[in-house]
């Protein structure tokens, strides 16, 4: 008897464990997801919505604020006035997109290049200039980037599609370089070896057996380089001053309004522009270790 | 190439080596990375070096490296600024202003990085176990740390309100605490940005704990569980110690990450109220493109750069013992 109610007591803690776990992982959730939730219920809210001092879940949504920054609102309330910042949005928009796809397709094939040689020749100071790609990374931007502003203030690459490529190619090479040259590390080298064997040159082995193999790494790498450069804000509003204006600097001049910042252009026009990024994090979210520590790690 | 399979030995040796030679190939692929590095990071250096030991200021005028190399177009003024010795650098170091921010940044990182540690270790170990949906509230939770931190910044300033932000409100009615003006007093504003990069970057430690735990083997819990051992000598005995490299590297990723802090306060403060929640980075682009102090700027950079050399040595260093095991 004594035993029976013991055995079901533990068995009682164990449930009630699990439902404590249970609900504190749903806690945890919901922190980490309430933000962007948030800011999905502000972007659909009027201004006097927003300012009310009980912040309401449910109410009646308006669209109003998405109208505002596409610039298609006539007279509406937030943000009025200001036709000039949200045309810019759609430019800004496709000027962010055009630059992060060509930095993206750069950044790979030169990466690639670069990290297969990392990966399979010895030579003297390749350790040396591994670490110096890496620094690149470590160093707060802003320290080189008083140097690169004068440079290219001087050889007139400032606020140019070709500075920028330049630039954000260069930063992205640290993660292109070093999560290839893990994703190559893994390739064994015999896979080369039979293939010039069977007459392929060098180049050939490379391309037709070697770059298959790293498909994955070839798609991670250009994810995470995707997304930092459009994430980028400091190169952004120190280089891009006046053509090239990507999209971060936009949201922040554009949510200054006369009367301190229009929140709901803020939030509607930051879920714009996160969407992109929570769909790519899904799709790379089996190299997300990897990618952040450079391929060191491959969780 | 479709002819060589079908040759003898020697021949294919020759034939295979016909279009890009192997050495060929090596400094090819390694040429442009090369390139961009000495052209976007070296030249760059060795010009500020020597700016840092002048008065240059980038509104007086354009400055040549190598004058008379190009030819000048007209409008275009060219200066050549005083030197002034190491002036620059003494003043950077003399200055109790830039210490300040300094200890607003040691400030700020310590914080940040400690909280972050604790949180994602807690997450991981209650994430070490199997639930339905695992996968996908794994990766929701993840995603904070992929977003623009200017954007969070911002947003996160929206929350921190203290008369329609969510926070506030949620702590007055459901904890009964007074509304906390976050960002608009001194004090707190610092504390507002740890908040929210607490939110982006604690999923950071999360991931590398999370790997660290579940790479434990199994077994060595069932020998425990055999030798009937407290759950909290299973923790410090066995999950711990054995997650330690991994959490010391990621602490190291987010110390050098949160001393480069810019984006987020940028976002959030601007620096602001004062100068209570400025880190280096935003001193920095304040004098080198608000005030353009150039030659001042370029000696301070120079400072930085050193300190972070020399923390990122001793991290490259870590990292790459991590990795040999």
């Amino acid at each position: 008897m004594d035993r029976k109610i013991r055995r079901k007591r533990k068995k009682g803690i164990k449930v009630a464990g699990k439902v404590i776990i249970f609900i504190v992982i749903a806690i945890v959730f919901v922190a980490y997801v309430f933000p962007i939730f948030w800011m999905g219920v502000t972007s659909l809210k009027t201004k006097v919505q927003i300012f009310d001092p009980v912040p309401k879940i449910f109410f009646k949504p308006t669209i109003n604020n998405y109208k505002t920054f596409i610039g298609t609102a006539e007279g509406g309330e937030v943000g009025a006035g200001r036709a000039g910042a949200a045309t810019s949005f759609i430019a800004a928009m496709g000027r962010s997109i055009l630059m992060t796809t060509s930095v993206t397709l750069l950044s790979l094939l030169l990466g690639t290049m670069a990290a297969y040689v990392l990966s399979r020749y010895n030579m003297p100071g390749k350790d040396d200039l591994l670490f110096a790609i890496l620094s690149t990374r470590m160093l707060p931007p802003i320290v080189v980037l008083v140097p690169i502003s004068l440079l290219f203030t001087n050889i007139g690459l400032k606020d140019t599609y070709i500075g920028f490529l330049l630039l954000y190619t260069m930063f992205n090479m640290a993660f292109s370089v070093w999560i290839m040259k893990s994703f190559f590390d893994d390739v064994p080298f015999s896979f080369e070896e039979a293939a010039m064997c069977d007459g392929y040159t060098r180049f050939r082995a490379f391309l037709k057996v070697v770059l298959p193999m790293v498909k994955p790494g070839l798609a991670a790498t250009a994810i995470f380089c995707g997304i930092l450069v459009w994430n980028e804000f400091l190169f952004a509003i120190v280089i891009g001053t006046r053509k090239w204006v990507f999209m971060p600097p936009t949201i922040f001049t554009m949510s200054y309004g006369a009367e301190g910042i229009i929140w709901g252009v803020l939030a509607s026009s930051s879920l714009i522009y996160i969407i992109p990024v929570l769909v790519f994090v899904y799709l790379v979210r089996k190299n997300l270790l990897r990618g952040i520590t450079f391929g060191v790690i491959r969780g | 190439m479709s002819t060589v399979s079908s040759m003898g030995g020697t021949t294919k040796r020759k034939k295979a080596h016909r279009g890009i030679t192997d050495k060929q190939l090596k400094y090819l692929f390694l040429m442009p990375c090369i390139a961009l590095l000495v052209f976007l990071i070296l030249y760059p250096l060795i010009w500020s070096a020597y700016l840092s030991f002048t008065d240059y200021r980038a509104v007086q005028g354009r400055f040549r490296l190598f004058p008379g190399l190009v030819k000048e177009k007209p409008g275009i003024k060219v200066i050549k600024p005083n030197t002034v010795g190491f002036k620059n650098y003494k003043d950077v170091l003399r200055n109790e202003y830039i210490w300040k921010h300094y200890r607003t940044t040691g400030k700020f990182v310590i914080f940040s990085v400690l909280i972050q540690s604790i949180i994602g270790l807690g997450l991981a170990l209650l994430f070490n176990r199997e639930f339905k949906g695992k996968g996908i509230i794994t990766t929701l939770i993840l995603a904070p740390m992929m977003l623009s931190p200017v954007v969070v910044g911002m947003f996160w300033r929206y929350m921190l309100e203290p008369n329609w932000g969510v926070i506030d409100y949620a702590l007055n009615t459901f904890f009964g605490l007074p509304r906390i003006e976050w960002l608009a007093h001194e004090k707190t504003a610092l504390f507002g940005i740890i908040i929210a990069d607490t939110w982006m970057w604690s999923p950071f430690m999360f991931l590398f704990c999370l790997a660290g735990v579940s790479a434990i083997p199994k077994y060595l819990y069932e020998a425990a569980e055999v030798n009937k051992a407290s759950g909290w000598f299973r923790f410090s005995h066995i999950t711990f110690p054995l997650m330690w490299p991994l959490m010391m590297i990621a602490m190291i990723f987010r110390t050098m990450d949160a001393f480069k802090l810019f984006d987020i306060g940028w976002g959030m403060t601007q620096g602001g109220p004062g100068f209570s929640s400025q880190t280096v980075s935003m001193l920095l682009y304040r004098d080198a493109f608000l005030s353009s102090k150039t030659g001042v700027s370029c000696a301070f950079a120079y400072i930085l750069l050193i300190l972070i050399v020399a923390l990122s040595n001793i991290y490259i260093k870590y990292l790459l013992k991590a990795r040999a095991r």
